[in-house]
């Protein structure tokens, strides 16, 4: 998969929140960021690299997103190859590049993620729970996932570390038609239970239809 | 008399419920973390009776630990390698193998003979038992579980294993 940005010679814009140095911004004006550890060496060599060779204050690039996106700056760099030069922003709209359910992220999220996963899977997810949370939450609540990804994805939303942002998007879940999904609901919960949530837990453990939701509603209100 | 061969649950015990596809169970139960088909999945070489055993020491490497069941899958004509398991402790290292698929329309074949006669397969195994059994042995100095909660200390405080070397609530301590 390949992805096209533009790259601004340009300062950033103020309300922009987005490392010194040059921007890499989508078509439509996305911020695509990197991985705070690297986001500063990313801008020095985009200064240095490709910079050196545009011809013009815009320029349209070529990224590959790849596991070296998160593993080597350099190895990424080197994967971003200048294709031309440009004055406009090319007519590029991402819903077109990126494989569903993940052409519902945010471009920044997306790229991201599509640069390691190419289907939706526990590492994804989990990846969106630590570094995209509300996006992860966005697919969670839109009822666009397969019942075999949507409990992997529930139980991602777990390891938010916001209480009240995990009850509200996975609490709905417990009423949910496919059992899979409510017990992945179910774990998704566990330590960030409120008094509510636990008594429709053991509600949940004596009256749910499917056994195996009742096993692990009642184990969710023992130690551990 | 021949060992089981015990292959745990573990994602959702409720993908196994007879109106789930054999697609569905392999994406839950048999897919790694990465999306990817697993066609080398793990069983355990064990006698019935050392079951609860085989599990508790299974489930120090998830947290918190879970009722689940062993399927028992001996009777299905694949090999097997020996694969030394992740457990840390000598029993389940020895016991553990993996089921060698050719590919995944041999993993869906897998799984299709399995769930045939799945009631007959099915061995429970609660949280109770393990958590039980993990105290039980803990208050019996054994050496590899004293190394296993030292090792979540560090490594995982927050993990039911580190949490062991705590007093039960139920003991009153």
């Amino acid at each position: 998969m390949t992805y096209e940005l533009v790259l601004e010679k340009t300062a950033p814009r103020e309300n922009r929140r987005v490392p010194r140095g040059p921007t890499i911004v989508g078509s439509t004006g996305e911020i695509f960021s990197y991985p705070s550890e690297v986001s500063q060496e990313i801008a020095s060599l985009y200064s240095e690299d490709v910079l050196s060779r545009a011809t013009s204050d815009k320029m349209v690039l070529r990224a590959v997103p790849t596991k070296a996106f998160l593993a080597s700056v350099h190895e990424y760099v080197a994967l971003v190859e200048p294709i031309g030069a440009t004055t406009t922003a090319p007519d590029l709209e991402t819903s077109h590049l990126i494989s569903p359910p993940f052409d519902k992220l945010s471009p920044k999220a997306a790229i991201a993620v599509t640069s390691q996963w190419q289907v939706p899977c526990e590492g994804a997810f989990e990846f969106l729970a630590d570094y995209f949370p509300n996006d992860l939450v966005r697919l969670v609540s839109a009822g666009i996932l397969k019942p075999v990804d949507l409990t992997l994805a529930a139980e991602s939303v777990g390891r938010i570390p916001v209480d009240a942002l995990v009850q509200r998007t996975l609490t709905p879940l417990l009423e949910h038609s496919d059992a899979i999904v409510r017990e992945g609901a179910i774990y998704g919960l566990r330590g960030h239970e409120n008094v509510e949530i636990r008594a429709r837990l053991a509600h949940m453990a004596t009256s749910d239809p499917n056994w195996g939701v009742r096993q692990v509603a009642a184990d969710a209100l023992t130690e551990f | 008399m021949s060992k089981a061969l015990i292959r745990f649950a573990r994602k959702r015990l409720s993908i196994w419920s007879h109106d789930r596809s054999d697609r569905e169970v392999q994406q839950l139960e048999f897919t790694n973390r990465d999306g990817v088909p697993d066609l080398r999945p793990s069983v355990f070489e064990i006698e019935f009776k050392d079951l609860i055993q085989a599990y508790a020491e299974y489930a120090t490497l998830r947290n918190p630990p879970e009722t689940s069941f062993g399927l028992n899958v001996a009777g299905v004509s694949r090999d097997l390698d020996r694969s030394p398991g992740k457990t840390g402790f000598r029993f389940t290292t020895d016991a553990h193998r993996e089921v060698a698929l050719r590919d995944e329309r041999d993993l869906l074949a897998f799984i299709r003979e399995i769930r045939r006669d799945f009631a007959e397969r099915k061995h429970d195994v609660n949280k109770k038992q393990i958590v039980e059994y993990a105290r039980g042995r803990l208050a019996h100095s054994d050496a590899e579980w004293l190394a296993a909660v030292e090792r979540a200390q560090t490594s995982r405080p927050d993990s039911w294993v580190a949490k062991l070397s705590r007093p039960s609530p139920a003991s009153g301590k």
